[in-house]
């Protein structure tokens, strides 16, 4: 049995090393040179810390350069927490406070950025990535800590939207990634001869599917462009050009191409076998048209928060469906067990709706330095009274079909899935109110048009709103509209009427 | 036609109006559902289809570029 990720990269390494392992716009790597580059940076690191299973923060661009500082760190014996370059600073300040990283890595370009009361604030020990890649260090050198990896031990701590507005790391192990990509690469027969087109930021964990598939099996990862998301003919044209097998994308980035019937255009029906998809609902009117003009491919939905590596239930499309229907998120996934609770945590009967509970290998040991909102979400089973057993509570409400899948229905609370992005409204609501021009705001989904919409007691416009929060939250979260009423509608309670609200989206 | 586009525009994302640069898709002014959201207005409002071969930076690059777009696929 393996004890971390960085096995498959030793192996791959050895049985196809002159093979592209990542490529991107600037840069492609083998997976040898993959190798020799991380084990480089581990030794650096390990020069550095000296001590292992401690967090290193990666501030680098999307990039080939980007996934070998994550191999690097986990070749130390530590865990990497990815800080996008385009995060505004202060989300920066209160992620870094929460992971007290002893090490930071960063491009060479990003040096004066990063340091005590600079924009990413930080007064432990900066690396630049250029200075760490090129040490000629034998593997071996590095194998004493490989070796003392245990599989319970921390691969990456990815940081999610928290609702009172203080974002929450969500941190997972080795193992989880081993089960979940031995199931990936088993139940999609994913070998050296396929290529991934990447669409997820590296700090999204959808991209954990491509990144380590690619690392176990030899597969090439495509670090798709961000900008062909926007233009279909395009995408599709990189798609037969680079020879991609498969894709996970958000369903976001699938419906811009079957809405303008791109496929009209370019047939890639000659390379494309799998489309996989997951971090927000599939249409089914959308699916339609990609299975209309690609048929023979494999289509499969995909289900899990953040906190369950990255997925935790599946659905491989096999029957019809009318444009109305709601596809499955389908049954766990290997090794992986599935509970839906009423509220007085029994197990529903039936197709009653409850709440998905995970238990497996593959949920988070917990939010990193974050106890109480751990013990929240991260609880006792509640149908297991005579020994510990944790399972972690999604806050999604689900049902069972008549065939025994599962059927998303809604959260049970403020969070959002815009564009594929986890989002709490709460912490959209915080920033605003952060201001001191607002008063009262209340946000809520507007899910036909996939915008993100702010009430506001006061005239203030959307550049005003968002020039002020853009340094809070990242720009996914900012509102797409902004409405001003001359006071916000309360119910019985005396809290803003969201209901009343929603008729006005 | 001019003033309808414009409208269009502005009840998807009015940041494209003031938008003075010719490369608003690289600039992330407007995310992919908006373009989607956009194309689908116009095709509803003035009964066309926008082929998906139009839909690149190059033309969508900002206010003037979309009207041009609509112009050229209704061959005016």
């Amino acid at each position: 049995m393996l004890n971390c990720v960085t096995r498959w990269l030793d192996e791959t390494a050895g049985r196809f090393p002159d093979k592209t392992a990542f490529s991107d716009i600037n840069h492609s790597y083998t997976f040898s040179e993959v190798r020799k580059m991380a084990v480089s940076i581990a030794h650096n690191i390990h020069m550095e810390l000296g001590r292992t299973k401690q967090p290193v923060a990666v501030y680098m661009d999307k990039s080939s350069d980007m996934l070998i500082a994550y191999l690097g760190i986990a070749y130390s014996g530590n865990f990497y927490s990815p800080i996008a370059t385009d995060m505004p600073s202060g989300r920066i300040e209160k992620i870094l406070e929460t992971l007290n990283p002893g090490l930071l890595i960063c491009e060479k370009k990003y040096e004066n950025r990063c340091g005590s009361g600079r924009e990413v604030s930080f007064s432990g020990k900066k690396l630049v990535y250029q200075e760490l890649v090129n040490d000629e260090v034998e593997a071996k050198e590095i194998e004493y800590l490989e070796d003392r990896i245990i599989d319970t031990d921390l691969l990456y701590v990815l940081f999610t939207s928290g609702s009172t507005g203080n974002p929450k790391g969500v941190a997972i192990t080795h193992r989880g990634v081993l089960d979940y990509i031995d199931w990936v690469t088993d139940t999609f027969s994913i070998d050296k001869d396929d290529s991934f087109g990447n669409q997820a930021p590296f700090y999204f964990d959808n991209s954990i599917l491509d990144i380590y598939s690619s690392v176990k099996t030899g597969a090439t990862l495509y670090i798709i462009p961000d900008e062909l998301f926007s233009q279909p003919v395009k995408l599709l044209a990189y798609l037969l050009e680079k020879k991609i097998t498969t894709v996970f994308w958000v369903p976001s980035a699938l419906i811009m191409v079957s809405k303008l019937k791109a496929f009209r255009n370019v047939d890639v029906s000659a390379v494309l076998k799998r489309v996989l998809f997951a971090g927000e609902v599939m249409p089914n009117k959308q699916l339609n048209i990609w299975r209309k003009y690609l048929p023979d491919l494999l289509y499969a939905n995909l289900y899990g928060p953040t906190e369950i590596t990255d997925a935790c239930t599946y659905y491989i499309v096999d029957r019809e469906f009318s444009d109305e229907e709601p596809l499955p998120i389908g049954i766990p996934m290997r090794n992986t067990d599935i509970l839906v609770l009423k509220e007085d945590n029994t197990e529903v009967v039936g197709t009653e709706s409850g709440e998905l509970c995970v238990r497996g290998t593959g949920v988070a040991v917990g939010y990193y330095n974050n106890p109480e909102k751990t013990k929240e979400a991260f609880v006792q089973n509640p149908l297991n009274t005579v020994y510990p057993e944790r399972i972690y509570r999604t806050g999604d409400i689900v049902h069972y079909n008549g065939k025994g899948e599962l059927i998303y229905v809604c959260r049970k609370d403020f969070q959002i899935k815009h564009m594929g992005y986890r989002i709490e409204l709460g912490e959209i609501e915080t920033a605003v109110s952060s201001l001191e021009a607002v008063d009262s705001c209340c946000c809520l989904y507007d899910d036909n048009r996939k915008k993100i919409v702010l009430f506001l007691d006061k005239e203030l416009d959307k550049p005003y709103i968002n020039t002020r929060i853009s340094k809070i939250v990242p720009e996914y979260m900012l509102p797409n509209k902004v409405i001003s009423l001359e006071q916000l509608p309360l119910n019985a309670n005396g809290k803003i009427d969201r209901v009343k609200l929603k008729e006005l989206l | 036609m001019r003033e309808k586009i414009i409208e269009i525009i502005k009840g998807i994302n009015e940041d494209i109006l003031s938008y003075e640069g010719n490369t608003m898709m690289e600039d992330g002014i407007v995310d992919s559902f908006e373009i989607i959201n956009l194309v689908s207005e116009l095709e509803e409002e003035f009964d066309i289809e926008i082929d998906a071969r139009y839909v690149v930076a190059e033309n969508f690059n900002n206010t003037e570029g979309i009207i041009k777009v609509v112009e050229k696929v209704m061959g005016k």
